[in-house]
């Protein structure tokens, strides 16, 4: 029940949010989307001040009234010094790189000095909204940058939640915070389990004819050498040892390629499965070789680089997954 | 997470705030018990070494606790001999030691913070000076500096010194002023007061005493007068008076007590009517936890507020509601001239003709006392001939006169015939009493230096006891028999008096004294404390309503609540001063300043948006849709400011008044087409 | 005061019809004495451009056309020992030229690119110990294909950086187009316009030395310098611009202050160059930039040259 009146409350608070500081990928802090109000800290100082003023009209001892409202200045002093230090700054987050299951996410938040004649201070905290991942960085002034580690525990594309950043310089009397949405998405690709290529030949409709692709350009064979061939092919070894000039023929690089399925490991559990595949992936790209992938009734036509391989890989990552927001666990 | 910074016991601000705990409690020697100050000592030790490093484990929680439970048990005991103020100020160290051992969480610093800072303020129950004043806004701008330290731990010590003490001076202003405006209440409920012994007049009097407190050189008040002072001799400031004898001390009678008791009851207050010249002045007195105020006769209140805050006595002295804890202010009258026959003569005989129960004690003086009986009749003749004895007998004025246990009175009179005022008051009193004159003995203070043309500094030193006695028709009269064996001490003050002898003998710094700079120097800080007592320490409710009647001619619930507004404003005021200029940008040079408004203009009149075109680009465009004088007007602006701004021998004037000048005809002029 | 360029440029308008800025760009890049990277699909102009460009600067011409098995030698030339004389006899590749063409770089093996970018960074080559200076001036043309990534070798971020500008051609509007139609219809190839050589390679060392003559007053260094920092505080571009790339910045802008004969630098020129000089080097490797809108338009459009 609790939980519940806890989670609807959550929620309306996120669509207010939406409201009033939508997603960007740069904010500017300012008025719009900082809050401020006494920390806990700063309600005992205030107690405190409350202590003085009652003994110091009892004892009817002016220096402790000034005392009290020399603190009660301060106070108030902390409330404008500790804004503008917090929208000295305009935030943006660095594109998190996908993770695989089990590793750590870095999220790395970049703190941008508007002026240099108005610069930050102090410490940030930051946390991830609704999740208890959060990290005090005190000396964030100096670093110029707050960075979190986000336990990637389960595959998927997830949504990043709002992060909350707050702030107590320059005492700690007063916190400003904001809860920035960056837009941004978590990858998280299933853990690589390692196992020998298996590739299917040209179309998967032609059954499981599975069979090793030589890497591209693997030496193959030598033949007499003929004017023209290449002066680079030569082998110039054998010429040196007294031999005939002979050329080195390599296997061309099969550009067609083949393609990965997950029906290939249909007998596999699904994540041992994708787990296996994430590996052929990795290992066919790190040789640029041409693959596609099918997957479910998703087909990815084959290609190479790096962007292929993410491509592949965030497929894997969100097959049978919905999209839903990041948690912490 | 991972751990991205050092433990608080590697932190700077520990050790600081370490430091400022330390120098606190030795700030607070006198009323903290010595085992307390050990171990906040200590404490400071423990945390500077984890500081260091030398030792890193921390004592446990449980070690800590019992300690604690230990040092309550231990205060408990001491409670009861040292009172509940001093308990509470050794409870607070205590405390703050404690966790300043066990200091390693965020929220143990805040605690100690705190606490550190409301020790502060029960500091300023002890020390109210100027200098310690300053001492204890240092400690608390170190306090400040040390939780600063800690919320921005990349930036440097001197940074931080620089940053608060900044952010201290813009704070006191609004300090100030909230000091000036906020409402002084009444106590609001009764606040144990220390126990300690302060030095100044108590209320029983053995001769001795008064002859001790020469020996001190504390201000024991100041009082400004509006007009002239007194003359020397008239300096009589009473403060209590002493009529019950038990034949070696004198005290305040019980049954002057029980009577001031019965009046209060019945909110009887007595009401001296008063005539003839008066002297208007205003007292500063140093606390001295008693009730007792000082006037000189016969002396009314000046102000409501003061009337308020004292209750007149029968016996003409003057009696704060609460004990003088802290410096305080009142506003007195005295007329000197008016005659002291005002109270019942019932109640005063009855009290001033009671003799010490035990008859064996001084048994020549009661025989003495029989024998002028016998040789003079009337009330005035009696009295004469003790005062004629004290100068017959060749009396000397003395402050160290040797002991007299057993008869004091016969000894004085007979045997060493030297002493202070408190013996020739005594022994007067005693003889007149016996002689059927009520007389009793005043306490108070005679003389006074003069600070300023209108101030007088009261010091201890001039505590002095002289007799009141009942004459017939006459009522109360004045009698000062030390007065009369040695007159310097009323012209020219004890100092002069006592010359040959060893004035504030003890006092090492009285030494210093001599030497005119220090004479000079001794001098402006009294001044500089008189001020600070008078306006500081002294600014109590009435001065509030001056203040406030002198800014708002009448004191009316509306102008209180414009004054209010008034002061939110200015503390707006100084607050936009203080961060205005940090959100304020550089002002771009004239030139393009200039140039910016005229494309500006040409936005508005053309619709065009510049976005980040520069000026050649925009020109062209904005001119296609500018009327043909206005778009060669603009392009001239433009052609100029490139001129100006980028061209090789440009950009020698950021402010060039032929073009502004241009531009300013510009934004006049300027039509679409 | 400098030497007209009006009718060299007015040469390759007709060579390369409807693409005046590119040509602009593209003669601005010689005068500042930087190298140029074409990137456009085959039959764009590409090499139509380079020619024109070499004969209108009187200046020797070569094409390298870039294979994944030519050798850094084949571009550079090799020693070759020469039997009738008994000593080694250095022969110059096509790289010796004055504007050499180096069609679709991203084909050759990384070896072959970086000796060519070797080449055109220090002006000379080194083969066997002897080191062989390149002529002046020395203009590297080279093209990459950007659609087909398939067996490519794209230039490492580290070398983009050696290209002064980064220019696309595209296609021709239709009218030039059709222009370009009706010549090649109507007239026969051979009746081109003949080849004409405007200026001379003498003349053309000129220019370039004047170039940094030019004058570059305190507001547009500021806003060279914004723009730049625009591109380092913002994590929106993942390859900040680089002091060098401030340096190809400024001097681009004033070869093109140069190309439009002014004696000093506006802001218009900086933002005219900026695109070819800065977007290779904010993309990195990644060459599909079509995705989101140029980065270094991004960067124009939230820089305010008339800001204080």
């Amino acid at each position: 029940m609790v939980s519940r009146l806890k989670r609807s409350v959550y929620d309306l608070q996120n669509r207010w949010l939406q409201r009033r500081i939508p997603p960007s990928p740069r904010y500017q802090l300012n008025l719009k989307n900082v809050f401020i109000f006494p920390s806990r800290f700063g309600f005992g100082y205030l107690l405190t001040c409350v202590g003085l003023f009652i003994l110091g009209t009892n004892y009817q001892n002016n220096l402790m009234l000034l005392l009290c409202q020399f603190l009660l200045a301060i106070f108030l002093l902390h409330l404008f010094v500790s804004y503008r230090n917090f929208t000295a700054v305009s935030l943006s987050l660095k594109d998190i790189q996908p993770v695989y299951v089990s590793e750590h996410a870095l999220l790395s938040l970049q703190l941008h000095v508007n002026s240099e004649d108005m610069p930050f201070y102090g410490g940030l905290h930051i946390q991830l909204r609704g999740t208890s991942l959060a990290l005090l960085n005190r000396r964030a002034d100096q670093d110029r940058e707050v960075k979190l580690l986000l336990p990637a525990a389960q595959r998927g594309i997830f949504r990043l939640p709002r992060i909350t950043l707050s702030s107590t310089y320059p005492l700690g009397l007063f916190r400003c915070w904001t809860h920035l949405d960056f837009n941004k998405s978590l990858a998280i690709y299933p853990k690589p389990i390692a196992s020998a290529l298996k590739l299917t030949s040209t179309d998967a409709s032609q059954g499981d004819t599975a069979g090793n692709v030589a890497g591209i350009d693997e030496f193959d064979t030598l033949r007499t050498f003929k004017p023209g061939d290449p002066m680079n092919r030569v082998a110039w070894k054998q010429a040196a040892k007294g031999g005939e000039l002979s050329t080195k023929i390599f296997n061309q690089a099969q550009q067609e390629g083949g393609w990965l399925s997950l029906d290939t490991y249909a007998g596999e559990p699904l994540e041992k499965a994708l787990g296996l595949l994430t590996y052929q992936v990795n290992r066919l790209s790190s040789q640029q070789h041409v693959f596609g992938l099918s997957i479910g009734d998703k087909r990815i036509e084959p290609a190479t680089g790096e962007a292929h391989k993410h491509r592949c890989l965030k497929s894997l990552a969100r097959y049978r997954q919905s999209e839903q927001d990041y948690a912490a666990d | 997470m991972q751990p991205i910074d050092k433990p608080i016991r590697n932190q700077t601000a520990s050790a600081l705030i370490a430091l400022v705990f330390c120098v606190l409690s030795l700030s607070l020697f006198a009323p903290l018990l010595f085992w307390v100050l050990l171990i906040s000592l200590c404490a400071t030790g423990i945390r500077l070494v984890m500081y260091f490093g030398w030792y890193q484990p921390m004592p446990s929680l449980r070690t800590i606790n019992l300690l604690g439970l230990l040092c309550c048990l231990c205060l408990g005991w001491f409670s009861l001999q040292i009172g509940l103020l001093l308990t509470m100020v050794n409870l607070l160290i205590l405390a703050g030691a404690l966790k300043l051992i066990i200091l390693n969480r965020p929220r143990d610093l805040f605690h100690l913070f705190c606490t550190c800072l409301f020790v502060i303020g029960m500091g300023f129950t002890f020390h109210q000076s100027v200098v310690m004043t300053l001492f204890y806004g240092l400690l608390t701008l170190s306090l400040l500096v040390a939780i600063g330290r800690y919320f921005s731990p990349s930036q440097h010590l001197p940074w931080h010194i620089k940053r608060l003490s900044v952010m201290s001076m813009q704070a006191l202003p609004i300090a100030i002023l909230l000091f000036l405006i906020l409402p002084k209440l009444p106590p609001l409920w009764k606040m144990p007061v220390s126990k300690s012994t302060e030095t100044g007049l108590t209320d029983t009097v053995t001769p001795g005493d008064i002859a001790n407190l020469t020996q001190s050189g504390e201000l024991a008040f100041r009082a400004t007068f509006t007009g002239a002072l007194p003359p020397p001799a008239e300096r009589y400031w009473r403060a209590l008076t002493l009529e019950y004898f038990d034949g070696k001390q004198w005290s305040v009678s019980p049954l002057r007590k029980q009577v001031r008791k019965q009046y209060r009851l019945l909110n009887n207050e007595f009401k001296p009517r008063v005539s003839g010249s008066w002297w208007e002045y205003e007292v500063i007195t140093e606390p001295t936890n008693k009730h007792w105020l000082f006037s000189i006769d016969v002396a009314i209140p000046d102000d409501l507020n003061s009337s308020q805050a004292i209750w007149q006595s029968s016996d003409y002295s003057l009696l704060s509601e609460t004990p003088i804890t802290s410096r305080r202010a009142y506003r007195v009258r005295s007329y000197p001239t008016t005659p002291m026959d005002q109270t019942l003569y019932s109640i005063d005989s009855r009290l001033n003709l009671q003799l010490p129960n035990n008859t064996a004690v001084n048994p020549q003086t009661q025989a003495w006392a029989e024998q002028i009986a016998a040789d003079n009749a009337t009330q005035v003749e009696r009295v004469q001939a003790v005062l004629d004895y004290f100068v017959d007998q060749g009396f000397r004025y003395t402050l160290t006169p040797p002991p007299m246990p057993d008869h004091p009175i016969d000894d004085f009179l007979f045997i060493h015939q030297e002493g202070f005022c408190a013996h020739y008051a005594s022994a007067m009193s005693y003889v007149l009493r016996l002689l059927g004159i009520p007389a009793r003995m005043v306490a108070g203070y005679h003389g006074g230096e003069s600070l300023q043309p209108d101030v007088l500094s009261v010091y201890q030193y001039d505590a002095h006891a002289w007799v009141e006695a009942w004459l017939d028709g006459r009522g109360w009269v004045r009698f000062d028999p030390s007065g009369i064996v040695a007159p310097a001490r009323l012209e020219l003050g004890l100092q002069q008096a006592v010359e040959e002898e060893s004035f504030l003998a003890n006092n090492q710094m009285a030494r210093l004294q001599q030497l005119p700079l220090f004479a000079e120097l001794r001098n402006l800080y009294s001044l500089l404390d008189y001020q600070w007592s008078r306006w500081v320490l002294g600014f109590d409710a009435e001065r509030q309503q001056n203040l406030l009647a002198l800014l708002l001619g009448k004191v009316t619930t509306q102008r209180i609540m414009f004054l209010m507004l008034g002061i939110c404003l200015v503390i707006g005021l100084l607050l936009a001063l203080y961060f205005i200029p940090h959100w304020q940008r550089k002002r771009p040079p004239a030139n393009l300043r200039w140039f910016l408004q005229a494309s500006q203009k040409a936005e508005q009149i053309t619709g065009l948006e510049r976005h980040n075109d520069g000026p050649e680009h925009f020109a062209e465009r904005a001119a296609q849709r500018l009327s043909p004088q206005s778009a060669r007007q603009f392009k001239a602006i433009c052609e100029a400011f490139i001129a100006l701004n980028y061209a090789r021998d440009g950009e020698v004037s950021p402010q060039s008044h032929a073009f502004i000048t241009q531009c300013k005809t510009f934004i006049r002029q300027a039509k679409a087409c | 005061m400098h030497t007209d360029l009006s009718p060299a440029l007015a040469y390759l308008d007709s060579q390369v019809l409807g693409k005046q800025h590119q040509i602009k760009l593209a003669v601005t890049c010689l005068l500042a004495d930087g190298h140029l990277l074409i990137e456009d699909l085959p039959g764009m102009g590409k090499t139509t451009l380079s020619h024109a460009l070499a004969t209108v600067f009187g200046l020797h011409f070569s094409r390298i056309q870039f294979t994944s098995d030519l050798l850094p030698a084949d571009m550079l030339g090799v020693n070759i020992y020469n039997t009738r004389q008994g000593e080694f006899e250095f022969h110059q590749g096509p790289v010796f030229s004055q504007v050499v063409l180096a069609d679709e770089i991203n084909r050759a093996s990384p070896k072959t690119q970086s000796a060519l970018l070797e080449a055109m960074e220090e002006n000379q080559v080194s083969i066997d110990g002897s080191t062989h200076s390149l002529p002046s001036p020395f203009f590297v043309i080279a093209t990459q294909n950007p659609s087909y990534q398939a067996g490519t070798y794209p230039l490492p971020e580290s070398q983009l950086d050696r290209f002064l500008m980064r220019i696309s051609l595209g296609y021709p509007d239709g009218e030039a187009e059709k222009r370009m139609l009706r010549e090649s219809a109507g007239v026969s190839s051979h009746h081109q316009k003949p080849a004409s050589q405007v200026l001379s390679a003498e003349q053309l060392q000129a220019i370039q030395k004047q170039v940094s003559d030019i004058h570059v007053s305190d507001p547009i260094l500021d806003y060279l310098l914004r723009l730049v920092n625009q591109s380092r505080d913002n994590s929106e571009f993942p390859y900040p611009l680089s002091p060098r790339a401030s340096k190809a910045l400024m001097r681009a802008a004033q070869a093109w202050a140069l190309l439009h004969q002014r004696d000093f630098v506006l802001p218009e020129d900086l933002q005219a160059i900026f695109t070819a000089v800065a977007e290779h080097r904010l993309r990195g490797s990644q060459t599909d930039y079509r995705e989101d809108g140029l980065l270094s338009q991004r960067i124009l459009d939230l820089t305010d040259p008339l800001a204080a």
